[in-house]
């Protein structure tokens, strides 16, 4: 009963798309308010009421009566987390929970997953809107379990869908569960389980991690053909067993906390015969015809690097809707688009094994944890087959360095890419030994494992050799590379679709060498003509200047007149004591500064006007001039007196960070000086902020910063650019 | 060109055609009828609140026809309202009601918008009581049931 007095004729809380309506503009906690004011608003709010809660079923002192809860609110429960996946709570979920859209599995140490259950409980209809599936275990087995049973219900759903023959509930030797409930049996054409999110988290054990079994891992992504989104975190990702297995030693058998015979873990017979059961009728029909229809949907042209060692067991090589040039396996993990491994411990091939067979990936998310050297080769295997990606973001953990082949990336970064952030460490500095320069770009060394190549500085024709491995040349790139012996970066790909770069490379102590392509480096980040926010450190840029690159002579020289200049002013109107930084000459500034700089050394305000003209008129025209040194190989040709900037002209970028060296223990920080400013003012006029931390200015960085900003304030305060100083916390990467 | 519209009790209103066709119904009315000097007929609209309904179509006659994005999380949509609408929409609760249903009926979705967004404004951040209060409604719960809501609501807050 509608107790509102007085009572209307018509209301709006009686129609039900004006509830909806008013309850799409509110918080859910307001929506549990309003299911408190009278019965009907009980009645016409609830189908808004979402819920998400924690069951804590394993632990007597948190969990409330849950049962008689879910009774009176399951239907609206939405997501329910630390779940142990006992028979009688996992009855208790799928009957009063319709609507769970997400379950969070917690499996404990001493618990031994009732497999039946959870498989009831998958392959129950009325859990077809689950959609997320969180596996938190503390030891091995436990998601083992799980996954086999995740595997499992993916592999009942794909019979159901595509076999005419009645649904066994034995499909497996190992198959211990039956397929659903007696009181609900499944339709033929029903999906209970569409399983779209997969998250596995591992807790740590005696501080190591503990392992997640790939072919467990493999079986769900193969049998779930739905899943969109992989999430792995805080594990140790290995294959349960080496044998047949060409792989080099993937990884450390010291690492495993217990070990245990490959036969005794959990649903390894069922997983082994999804695996290696090549003439497993249906399951090879199946993925076959999800592969043509992921053929048919697609436009550009998918290749999948083949690896010896790369098992065919359901490749059907005969089939007519698969033509040559449409090289593809049918073990592809072709719908998933985002994949996060974040502490993860994983050996290169495997790594390269679950990417390289993603072709619709969207988004990586890689924080890996590289106590190896990954090789250089390892990126561009499965880069090459992702040319669908739109954000990339590596990172490390641990005190492990990462080392990457920036020319890969570059070369073969995918048309589609939007945001690129490579280097930075969560939890503590990243160390290199030499060429501080490039090591954090220039990671050329593998994730774990045998092909330790501890040498950062990879030559050029190291890299062009890379680039012309085996792999790609039976398999060749549409944007594979053409190096040259002069030029090292080819035209970015993603140059119309990146619009946010972050390089957070990290230079350790020690070493003082240029990488000699950070001139080209730099000079194609022009390329990025969509480029919005970018991230680098300092350094980069400093280094860079004090090169005594002689195309950059004549700008060099100008810009040091011009801080002489200003000093000489502030000298003149007693404001010495606010100079900013030590005032560098670069080292050729004196054989290569230009006659028209040389002749005003006398400093007469006659000179200092020319220089400051000049300059005014340099900013004005150097948009032309970077148009036309990039058309022109400036590398070879003679520079002569042209106004060659450090960086490229980058009229889109709109948000600048900047930061030291990323690593702590460094003796050289850069300081920040009037002439980084003019340079990225030059380069990028639609800049409106620039963002520094605070590490650029030194002990006293806020009178130094002070002094910066008010020079800053004086040359371009009309242009609204603001220049600010912030710690890394609150940049904004 | 100009329309007239009837309200409920016979009131004639004579509009620009291009605001009363911030109407879809009366848009579509046109449309199928074509152009004709004959009154359409607003049976469920007052003449109070036709006025008010006409008033919002004037001030937005140039706003560009909303898009209706199908992706949005209508879980994220803002509440933020227009200071000219916030002041439109300061009239009695009663009023306010009517021309919620009157924008439903005559299919005004940015006006529906900002009436639903309006009294979800109301309802915000208060307690049951306080809303009971606002909208003068009557608890019509028996304790038990008060309890076992109370119960149930403390498990969806603590979680």
């Amino acid at each position: 009963m509608h107790s509102t007095a007085p009572p209307a004729r018509l209301h709006p809380f009686l129609l039900p798309e004006l509830v909806a309506l008013i309850a799409s503009f509110l918080s859910p906690s307001d929506i549990i308010t309003c299911r408190v004011v009278c019965c009907h608003w009980r009645k016409v709010f609830a189908p808004f009421l979402q819920l998400s809660g924690s069951l804590w079923n394993h632990d007597s002192s948190r969990r409330l009566n849950s049962d008689a809860v879910l009774e009176a609110l399951g239907p609206f429960v939405r997501s329910l987390k630390s779940v142990e996946p006992t028979q009688t709570d996992l009855d208790t979920v799928s009957r009063t929970c319709p609507t769970l859209a997400c379950l969070g599995l917690s499996v404990q140490p001493t618990v031994v997953v009732d497999v039946h259950a959870v498989s009831r409980l998958m392959n129950d209809d009325r859990m077809r809107p689950l959609e997320r599936v969180e596996i938190y275990s503390q030891t091995q087995r436990g998601s083992a379990a799980l996954l086999y049973c995740l595997a499992n219900a993916g592999y009942h759903q794909l019979r159901r869908r595509w076999d005419k023959t009645p649904v066994h509930t034995s499909a497996s030797p190992a198959s211990p569960a039956s397929p659903a409930s007696p009181a609900s049996p499944p339709s033929p054409t029903a999906d209970p389980l569409t399983l779209r999110e997969l998250a596995i988290e591992h807790a740590f054990r005696r501080g190591q991690r503990t392992p997640v079994y790939w072919e467990h891992l493999e079986s769900t992504l193969m049998t779930n053909r739905q899943l969109r989104r992989l999430a792995i975190r805080n594990a140790l990702l290995v294959r349960a067993t080496l044998e047949n297995s060409n792989d080099p030693i993937e990884f450390d058998l010291d690492v495993y906390p217990e070990e245990e015979p490959v036969t005794s873990i959990p649903g390894w017979g069922f997983v082994r015969t999804i695996l290696q059961k090549t003439s497993h009728w249906a399951i090879g029909r199946v993925l076959q015809r999800q592969s043509i229809v992921s053929l048919t949907s697609e436009t550009t042209r998918l290749v999948f690097p083949t690896r010896s060692n790369l098992r065919t067991l359901l490749y059907e090589s005969s089939s007519p809707s698969i033509t040559s040039e449409r090289e593809v396996s049918v073990q592809s993990f072709a719908q998933l688009e985002s994949i996060q491994i974040d502490n993860v411990l994983l050996s290169e091939p495997l790594l390269t094994d679950l990417l390289s067979r993603c072709p619709a990936l969207r988004h990586l998310d890689l924080n890996l944890d590289c106590s190896g050297d990954p090789s250089s080769e390892s990126w561009y295997r499965w880069l090459a087959s992702c040319q669908k990606l739109e954000s990339i973001k590596i990172t490390t953990s641990g005190i492990y360095r990462l080392t990457m082949d920036i020319y890969h990336f570059w070369a073969l970064a995918p048309p589609t890419l939007k945001s690129f952030e490579i280097g930075g460490c969560r939890y503590g500095p990243v160390h290199f030994s030499t060429a501080p320069v490039f090591n954090g770009l220039f990671l050329s060394s593998p994730v774990l494992g045998e092909n330790s190549n501890a040498n950062h500085s990879v030559s050029t024709s190291q890299a062009v050799d890379a680039a012309t491995d085996s792999t790609l040349n039976t398999t060749p790139q549409p944007s594979a590379p053409q190096p040259t012996a002069t030029r090292f970066f080819p035209e970015w790909a993603c140059g119309r679709t990146l619009k946010r770069l972050v390089i957070k490379s990290l230079f350790g102590h020690g070493g003082s060498h240029m990488d000699p392509r950070l001139p080209e480096f730099m000079s194609r980040l022009g390329d990025l003509t969509v480029l919005e926010r970018m991230t680098f450190p300092l350094m980069l840029l400093s280094t860079l200047v004090e090169c005594g690159d002689d195309r950059y002579s004549t700008f060099a020289a100008m810009l040091d007149e011009r801080e002489l200049n200003e000093k000489v002013d502030t000298d003149k109107t007693g404001m010495s004591s606010k100079s900013v930084g030590p005032i560098k000459t670069s080292p050729t500034g004196t054989t290569s500064m230009p006659s028209f700089l040389k002749s005003s050394r006398r400093r007469s305000s006659t000179s200092i006007a020319k220089v400051n003209k000049l300059f005014a008129a340099w900013r004005g025209s150097i948009e032309i001039k970077d148009k036309v040194d990039r058309m022109d190989d400036h590398v070879e040709k003679p520079v002569g007196e042209k106004l060659v900037n450090y960086l490229p002209h980058m009229p889109s970028v709109q948000q600048v960070s900047l930061f030291g060296t990323g690593a702590s223990l460094s003796p050289t920080v850069p300081r920040m000086q009037m002439k980084f400013l003019h340079i990225l003012m030059a380069a990028m006029p639609g800049v409106r902020s620039i963002s520094t931390m605070v590490e650029l200015y030194g002990d006293d960085h806020w009178t130094m910063f002070g002094a910066l900003h008010e020079r800053f304030m004086n040359e371009y305060g009309g242009t609204g650019v603001q220049l600010l100083m912030g710690e890394r916390e609150s940049m904004q990467y | 060109m100009t329309i007239t519209l009837t309200s409920l009790d016979n009131v004639e209103f004579k509009v620009d055609k291009d605001v009363a066709e911030r109407s879809i119904l009366i848009k579509n009315m046109i449309d199928d009828i074509g152009e004709t000097d004959a009154p359409i007929p607003l049976p469920n609209v007052s003449s109070a609140v036709l006025t008010k309904v006409i008033e919002y179509c004037e001030h937005h006659r140039h706003d560009p026809p909303q898009v209706q994005d199908e992706s949005d999380d209508p879980r994220k949509r803002s509440n933020d309202i227009e200071e000219w609408d916030m002041k439109f929409m300061q009239v009695d609760q009663e009023m306010l009601f009517e021309i919620i249903l009157a924008a439903n009926y005559l299919d005004i979705k940015p006006l529906l918008d900002v009436g639903c967004k309006t009294v979800a404004n109301i309802i915000k951040g208060k307690t049951p009581e306080e809303i009971r209060k606002v909208f003068n409604i009557v608890n019509d719960f028996t304790p038990e049931e008060e309890a076992q809501i109370k119960k149930e609501n403390e498990w969806a807050e603590d979680r």
